[in-house]
């Protein structure tokens, strides 16, 4: 007697702890209010935006309210860690998603997806290249905010000033023709500034060297979209067969090392360069500025230079295009803009609500655009809130095509924390949908579509390991940290060129040092992993 | 006619060298923050701005309402916090430095405790938002930080050097404990209580991380995060205007709104300081002498 007993108190006991484990589904009858982490800063009239906004999703999405705040990227994973409830966030290229998807931050989305959201699954096979980009092991785990930006290009930018002093047919012959930078390229460039010496008119007030080296001697490399960026690893674009190496020890690196430690000791570098900062670059007054930009431009018009102009009409800068146009790729990073989301964090309340709402604010239907330009724009002028609460934050303009296009109070490309209202597109959800603001989309919607859809996949050449995002994080963060630590220590003393004739020295030491913190073993790791990769696909 | 000895003058000719090194990179930061942008850019810093400009300044008030709002949280975060932290921290104090009170050895050794293992911020944090529910709001300003074991024990050093006679006598005169406090032991730990104050005082003038990490309403901004994002807002501004090849994005100040903040943040510290390096240098030095 006394056994049964015991067993059915087990059995009771059992039953009673499972009780609460069955998952509800959520039919979106229970009052329920998302938080939604923006992550753009708090806008001025934020409170009557979102009260109107709640107004008309309540005739969408009945009993679900949103409520919407900004959080400073520092403080996420202090959130995370501290499981504050947040039902969707946004995450992307200021966080590091990758490592935020092996903590564990984020939610896998398939299911919710399935159950919930058929405007999103319809999104994810239209655009499944953007969607591989947040997917790991075949698991989603956030929905891309897709913009427009799908070319990465390297360009160099001087003075139109100083333009004839530039050799740029042979820079832009050179670039064109050979997808890495050789060392002509550092050559016609060296030309180039002791042409300005020559004539006396070199200044090098506000040059620095980091941007050059990031952008214009790293071409022809895709690097590995991961947490693993501290060893600055890479592989050659085009290679059949690629090998992922430290982009700080490859020869493209070395040769730049030499010039600009050449540059540094001719005094073409500021000797404080070490101590000074980078912002006060502009294109039309330093000597060069570089960078690799994320481009929504289309390529196909753009070919070798674009014009920077003063306000009356005059070309102020000229902007040198360095891409090999035959030799385009797209890898795991060039894609754009995929590193901007939205996730279902961990600690949502309401995971299946959170994906009814993203769902209706990528349904494309009129009543879900008007709320994502609520969202984006605040109220327009000839809306009944306009009336209601005496102010408006965007006024609509139609196009003769039958586009639309916003004008935002206060802003031209984008809002600021100082804008009436308004919140960038690509910081809420997908950027097609909404009316967008004049320059950054204006009569480019169909095309951006085309573009990502059927130009990117089919003419780029893909990457052997296209999407390839190892995960080493969670196993060698050791040896990760230290990279980062002897990479941040010495490649800014040798991309400046601050060691002057000790350059080779200070690299020997740097390899040394790069050894010494495991970057053999990360190596050896990361390349099985790509060939596991390469099989797999 | 009085002789000028020449040490005297070699001693204030290097303490004027001195002041000027000190001074100029202050005076060259305001007039930097005074400066048009494309200057600084073309011809670098100088001690005279070529083309006097008010842009950055204008930047920063332009929601001035905001900025008053963060000035007037910051004020009081500045001022009651150290003040409440006077309270509790000296009452603390007061009762391990009496030998009267018999658990005062363990009480210290707690104390100590507390200052060799923090608990972190993740726990602090999920003690203040989940179980205090300081998140976001204006007591998170006012709390945090209230009770800190060096803070108590520099009190408790201090107030151990007052001399027994005078408070047996104020006990002998009837006086009861909190009156010794408040009467004796405090108006003779001036410098402690100055410096201890004012500590706090610039601690929470120059303060941004509470609000990083615990608050997301503006309203409760202090001023420090305030103007991070003001700098944050203006290089994003300039960036979207690079990137899409528009005109004038070199114009939106960059270097000098960054002196500019400088200057609006930390004006009303070197005014005060004057005035309160006195208390500074006495409080410093209170407690570090043994009879």
């Amino acid at each position: 007697m006394k056994k049964v007993i015991c067993i059915l108190i087990c059995i009771l006991f059992t039953v009673g702890i499972f009780s609460g484990c069955e998952k509800k589904k959520d039919d979106g009858s229970a009052q329920v209010t998302l938080r939604w982490m923006t992550g753009w800063a708090e806008q001025k009239d934020r409170e009557i935006v979102q009260e109107y906004f709640n107004e008309k999703l309540a005739k969408l999405l009945p009993n679900t309210k949103v409520e919407m705040f900004h959080l400073d990227d520092a403080a996420f994973a202090l959130k995370m860690a501290a499981k504050e409830k947040i039902d969707i966030t946004w995450t992307g290229y200021s966080h590091d998603f990758p490592t935020e998807i092996s903590n564990g931050y984020f939610l896998e989305l398939n299911d919710l997806i399935d159950e919930y959201a058929p405007a999103v699954k319809e999104e994810w096979e239209s655009y499944s290249d953007a969607y591989a980009s947040a997917t790991v092991d075949g698991n989603l785990y956030a929905l891309p905010i897709q913009q427009p930006i799908v070319h990465q290009t390297s360009f160099f930018q001087i003075p139109a000033k100083y333009n004839e002093y530039l050799d740029s047919d042979a820079l832009l012959a050179e670039c064109h023709n050979n997808y890495k930078t050789t060392e002509k390229v550092w050559q016609i460039i060296d030309e180039y500034f002791h042409n300005l010496i020559n004539a006396g008119i070199f200044d090098n007030t506000g040059f620095y060297t980091s941007k050059i080296f990031s952008s214009i001697a790293t071409r022809g490399y895709d690097f590995v979209e991961s947490s693993e960026s501290g060893g600055w690893l890479c592989y050659d674009a085009h290679a059949e067969n690629p090998e992922i190496v430290s982009f700080c020890t490859t020869e493209e690196a070395k040769t730049f090392y030499k010039y600009a430690a050449k540059w540094y000791k001719e005094g073409i570098i500021p000797l404080d360069i070490l101590t000074g900062s980078e912002t006060t670059a502009s294109g039309a007054s330093t000597v060069a500025i570089s960078s690799k930009s994320e481009s929504w431009y289309n390529v196909d018009e753009e070919r070798g230079v674009r014009y920077e102009y003063d306000e009356n009409g005059e070309i102020k800068s000229y902007i040198y295009l360095l891409d090999d146009y035959d030799n385009l790729f797209t890898g795991s990073t060039i894609i754009g803009s995929m590193r901007t989301y939205n996730a279902i964090p961990f600690t949502a309340e309401n995971p299946e609500r959170a994906m009814m709402f993203l769902n209706l604010l990528r349904s494309n239907t009129e009543e879900s655009n008007e709320l994502v330009n609520i969202l984006c724009y605040g109220f327009e002028e000839s809306s009944d809130a306009a009336q209601k609460y005496g102010t408006y934050h965007y006024t609509l303009e139609e196009k003769e095509d039958g586009d639309h296009v916003a004008h935002g109070k206060g802003y031209v490309i984008q809002p600021d924390a100082s804008s009436d209202y308004g919140m960038p597109h690509w910081k809420l959800t997908n950027a097609f949908l909404p009316y967008r603001t004049p320059n950054i989309l204006d009569g480019q919607k169909e095309w951006a579509k085309d573009y990502l859809t059927n130009v990117v996949p089919n003419e780029l050449y893909k990457t052997k390991l296209y999407h390839f995002t190892p995960n080493l994080a969670e196993d060698y963060s050791f040896e990760l940290a230290q990279l980062s630590q002897v990479t941040g220590e010495y490649l800014e003393l040798l991309y400046d060129g601050a060691m002057g004739d000790k350059w080779e020295d200070t690299y020997a030491e740097f390899e040394g040092k790069l050894k010494a913190a495991g970057i053999e073993n990360i190596l050896t790791v990361v390349n099985e992993k790509a060939q596991e990769y390469m099989k797999e696909n | 006619m009085k002789k000028i000895k020449f040490p005297r003058v070699m001693l204030h000719t290097v303490f004027i060298i001195l002041c000027v090194i000190f001074i100029i990179p202050m005076f060259i930061a305001v007039m930097i923050s005074f400066s048009t942008e494309s200057d600084i850019i073309t011809y670098g810093y100088s001690i005279i701005p070529r083309n006097f400009s008010l842009e950055a300044y204008k930047i920063i008030i332009q929601d001035s309402a905001s900025l008053l709002k963060a000035y007037g949280i910051t004020i009081l975060s500045a001022t009651v916090s150290p003040f409440l932290s006077l309270i509790f921290n000296g009452t603390i104090a007061y009762s391990i430095s009496r030998p009267e009170f018999k658990a005062r050895k363990i009480v210290t050794i707690y104390i100590l405790i507390t200052m060799l293992f923090g608990g972190g911020l993740i726990p602090s944090y999920i003690l203040n938002t989940q179980v205090y529910g300081l998140g976001n709001t204006i007591w998170v300003h006012l709390i945090l930080g209230l009770v800190s074991g060096s803070n108590i024990i520099l009190f408790r050093v201090s107030f151990s050097q007052i001399p027994k006679s005078l408070i047996e006598s104020a006990d002998i005169d009837g006086a009861n404990q909190a009156q010794i406090l408040l009467h004796i032991i405090i108006p003779m730990s001036k410098p402690i209580v100055s410096m201890i104050f004012f500590t706090g005082f610039i601690g929470g003038w120059n303060s941004y991380a509470t609000s990083m990490y615990y608050i997301s309403d503006k309203n409760l901004y202090q001023l420090q995060y305030y103007l991070k994002n003001v700098i944050s807002n203006s290089e994003f501004i300039r960036q979207s205007f690079a990137e899409f090849g528009l005109k004038g994005g070199e114009d939106i100040p960059f270097q000098t709104l960054k002196f500019a903040i400088c200057v609006a943040s930390s004006l009303p510290i070197l005014m005060m300081f004057p005035y309160i390096q006195k208390f500074f240098s006495k409080g410093i030095a209170a407690g570090s002498l043994k009879e």
